[in-house]
């Protein structure tokens, strides 16, 4: 009898541990999900900042207060004009909120490459406590309309989030 | 006699005690519950076999999708980069770099810019445009200029093995000699 109760405590015993190894085995994958669904939603940040990157990338490229033109308003390809720029430098610094609904936060400026080494800020509105920022340069022609001539240049758009 | 007999039954065989007439039930409990014991382990196997797979699915088989930005980026760079470079001013007799490269071409040519000829300005020039942008952003490069089977120009920085993005632009020959491929591959 008392050998019976003791088999019978083994087994439950057992039993008990099985169940213990399972669930924490269930626990561990439970872990893992989290850890797994947590590096997935900063994988879904990084690829939602990079989207609005290209956005405003495409923004400034297109805007027409720095584009070439030439004869009837027919707009040139990858292409900004140097006297617009001088004159949207000023200008863009001055409208930030305007300028702010298009860009958000961060920073865009042009960079002369060849033959001279100028340097334009058209837009700069950091985010202090950006968490991702994303630089896309975009190299661009800069156009002298006067002296009918092209410069090296590269149109750098920060985006901050 | 009749002590005996009382300790044997009808069929004669010995009689069992209590505990010897619970052995079988007893004995069948032991392997149902062995059973169920069993049953349960190849349950916990089957899951734990089952989670690995889809991990292993998840991680190893479904590959992520190439990131937008970088796909744009990356598909901008070569022609936009080529687009510029062939549209830029050079300060050899402030002549483009397309004037450059039909005369580098050019078997009449007599270009001086500046003690070297035009094939070795513009070489000079893309070499530094391509160093200083490409090259800084850590893009590997490899830049060409040919002709039928004549390379008049190559330039690379670390060049591109296996998976690359190509600009490439035509140009026509000042001499009649063919079209003139200006080929940018960025890595």
């Amino acid at each position: 009898m008392i050998k019976m109760k003791k088999k019978a405590q083994l087994q439950m015993t057992e039993t008990v541990a099985v169940l213990i190894v399972f669930f924490i085995l269930l626990m561990f994958g439970l872990l893992f999900y989290t850890r797994f669904q947590q590096s997935s939603l900063a994988e879904q940040r990084a690829e939602f900042a990079g989207e609005r990157a290209i956005t405003v990338s495409l923004t400034a490229l297109l805007l027409p207060e720095l584009r070439c033109s030439k004869g009837d308003n027919v707009a040139v390809r990858d292409c900004v004009d140097l006297y617009k720029l001088d004159i949207a430098q000023q200008t863009m610094q001055a409208e930030k909120d305007y300028y702010y609904d298009l860009f958000g936060f961060g920073r865009i400026y042009v960079d002369e490459y060849y033959p001279g080494q100028n340097h334009w800020v058209l837009y700069d509105n950091p985010y202090p406590e950006a968490t991702t920022q994303v630089k896309t340069p975009l190299p661009v022609a800069l156009y002298d309309p006067l002296k009918k001539i092209y410069r090296f240049g590269v149109l750098n758009v920060e985006v901050m989030s | 006699m009749l002590g005996q007999r009382a300790l044997q039954d009808c069929a004669g065989r010995p009689e069992r005690s209590e505990v010897e007439k619970r052995a079988p039930l007893h004995h069948a409990m032991t392997l149902h519950r062995k059973a169920q014991l069993e049953i349960m382990g190849l349950v916990v196997v089957v899951i734990l076999v089952s989670l690995g797979f889809l991990f292993a699915l998840q991680f190893v088989v479904l590959q992520a999708p190439e990131n937008p930005r970088e796909t744009f980026v990356r598909e901008q760079m070569a022609q936009n980069t080529l687009h510029t470079l062939v549209l830029t001013t050079t300060t050899c007799h402030e002549l483009s770099m397309t004037e450059l490269i039909q005369d580098c071409f050019d078997t009449l040519s007599d270009l001086d810019c500046g003690g070297r000829s035009s094939c070795e300005f513009l070489s000079g020039v893309t070499s530094s445009i391509l160093n200083s942008t490409l090259k800084t952003w850590q893009r590997n490069y490899a830049f060409t200029l040919v002709r039928g089977d004549a390379v008049r120009v190559q330039l690379k920085h670390k060049g591109c093995p296996e998976d690359r993005d190509v600009g490439r632009m035509f140009l026509p020959s000042r001499d009649g000699g063919g079209n003139i491929l200006v080929r940018l591959d960025v890595c």
